[in-house]
């Protein structure tokens, strides 16, 4: 059934789900939300399987006409999110009556929101997901006038749900990641590893789903940057000639020849999704059993919405 | 150093990498491996791709830690014998040289000393080996590339290349398939669809592949626009 019309698409509003997974040797990247936990939470809120492909609204401006009754949540950044008019905070359900109006306004912390609908989206599907990524020609960014058609109807009612303050991921502009070091920890010399791990860098305006550019002490390497080239991951960082640590986001290219001294674990690129240009990153050296705990940690938010919502059907 | 090395890439993937060099031995040894543990079907097991000399596997971390994951894959290792490889593929990417579509043509010969006719020659009677498809879109990363057509890369990369230039940077040699910046010198240019993301997969090509790109007139673009790579030999039959 018809879900929605977008009256304005906002800055840069996609389909996006867990990515695709099986066409790495293709090079094809993983793709999906850059804020995972936020879109398996959004989709957990309305009784969807965690997987299902939401909205991934940056910044500003998405605004829409409910065209059916739906049942919606909204996770992730603080973007302002109104229902005519009335602002509400992220982190919740919503019951949409047809014509409601629903408006992302503008940034106050965060930077990508997440919108799920009962029954999920019914996008375009490219090889196995509907994650939009366009330099590979899969899918486009919404535009004005689009309906967006949903799942077939539930008719099960399903109240408005509100995930508890202390399950909601804080946002900071000081945000710290924790990292594995490696592969190619070698190619720094001790300085630069210790610069790499003891000082702030800054969040540059060029950076985006592909990657995070930052900015500070420069990393010094034991001779070139430049390796022979071999696969990247979402959280690896490299350091070109100039020293600059280059954080690898969910779209980037699947192989790449620059030396990469850690890699981010993978709860933590959800935060640094949400980092904007002028935001502090610092890197905080961890090992797999760190990873294992940090992952546990951000699971229970999940478990809890699982544990307080009945899934769709 | 015993190769191959292990190494975490994050906390749900291991890096394994060979010799340190570009040559078809290393290669092969990370296809073979590739080969090896796509076929074990491992519950675990996400995600596999690779280079010229590694190759990365993505696991699931709530079914197994990292260090039975490198035990796993060690094993595997250990019973790959560099068998006799069945012949390979060979494909035909029909390509217009020089012009509009190879900017760098002349540039090469001057770097090279041959003639722009003599480049266009020696590459087009090429047989070029496909070590990986990487970056985006199926790019073939190929080896091959005779020594004489070694070229350092550009100085300033172009900001917009577009899909099916054909080119050279240092040893390497390639086909890009989708628009990018980049600093390879162009020679040519195909008009054959090398990716397609509509199709799973996306492309005809796969690692190990032969290809060759031979030499087409401008005014026969329109015969191949839009079409797959041509396959010349399958296995072992040959086709007309």
């Amino acid at each position: 059934m018809r879900g929605f019309k977008v009256i304005h698409p906002g800055m840069y509003t996609t389909y996006q789900d867990l990515g695709r997974r099986g066409f790495r040797k293709y090079g094809i990247p993983l793709s999906g939300a850059m804020d995972k936990a936020a879109l398996k939470a959004s989709n957990l809120l309305v009784g969807n399987p965690e997987s299902k492909a939401g909205l991934e609204i940056t910044l500003q401006g998405l605004k829409m006409v409910a065209l059916e009754p739906l049942v919606i949540a909204v996770t992730g950044a603080d973007l302002q999110f109104t229902i005519n008019s009335e602002y509400h905070p992220p982190w919740r359900s919503f019951l949409l009556k047809a014509g409601d109006v629903v408006q992302f306004r503008g940034r106050k912390s965060g930077l990508r929101s997440y919108l799920a609908v009962r029954g999920g989206f019914r996008a375009p599907t490219f090889m196995g997901s509907c994650s939009v990524f366009e330099r590979c020609s899969m899918g486009a960014p919404l535009r004005a006038d689009n309906v967006l058609e949903v799942g077939d109807t539930v008719t099960e009612s399903l109240g408005e749900v509100c995930i508890p303050e202390k399950y909601i991921p804080k946002s900071s502009h000081q945000i710290s990641i924790r990292v594995i070091m490696g592969p190619q920890v070698e190619a720094f010399t001790p300085q630069g590893i210790e610069t790499f791990l003891q000082s702030t860098y800054r969040v540059t305006p060029q950076s985006d789903r592909i990657g995070y550019r930052l900015d500070g002490p420069r990393i010094g390497h034991r001779g070139r940057a430049d390796i022979i080239s071999e696969p990247v991951v979402p959280g690896s960082i490299q350091v070109p000639n100039d020293g600059q640590p280059i954080a690898l986001m969910v779209d980037a290219q699947v192989t790449g020849g620059y030396a990469k001294i850690a890699t981010a674990i993978s709860p933590d690129l959800d935060l640094l999704a949400q980092a904007v240009p002028g935001d502090t990153v610092q890197f905080e050296e961890t090992d797999q059993d760190g990873a294992r705990r940090a992952r546990l940690e951000q699971r229970k938010l999940l478990d809890w919405i699982r544990n307080t919502i009945p899934p769709v059907g | 150093m015993t190769w191959p090395t292990y190494q975490p890439l994050g906390d749900q993937g291991v890096l394994i990498g060979y010799e340190n060099k570009i040559d078809p031995g290393t290669n092969e040894k990370v296809r073979l491996l590739s080969d090896a543990l796509e076929g074990t079907g491992f519950p675990w097991l996400r995600v596999i791709n690779f280079s010229f000399r590694c190759l990365l596997v993505l696991y699931d971390p709530d079914m197994i830690h990292y260090p039975q994951v490198v035990k796993a894959v060690r094993e595997i290792e250990a019973q790959i014998r560099s068998s006799h490889t069945p012949m390979a593929d060979l494909y035909e990417i029909p390509t217009v040289y020089g012009g509009q579509h190879g900017p760098d043509l002349s540039r090469v010969a001057e770097v090279t000393g041959l003639s722009p006719a003599d480049v266009t020659d020696t590459f087009s009677s090429t047989i070029f080996t496909i070590y990986f498809l990487g970056f985006l879109g199926a790019q073939p990363y190929l080896g091959g590339l005779p020594k004489e057509l070694h070229v350092p890369r550009l100085d300033s990369p172009r900001l917009h290349v577009p899909r099916g230039s054909v080119g050279m940077g240092g040893i390497q040699a390639g086909v890009i398939t989708v628009d990018q910046p980049s600093g390879f010198n162009y020679i040519g240019r195909t008009f054959l669809s090398l990716y397609n993301p509509g199709k799973v997969p996306p492309t005809s090509l796969k690692a190990g592949d032969q290809i060759i790109f031979p030499s087409i007139p401008e005014d026969r673009i329109p015969a191949f626009r839009g079409k797959s790579p041509i396959p010349r030999r399958k296995g072992s039959s040959i086709e007309k």
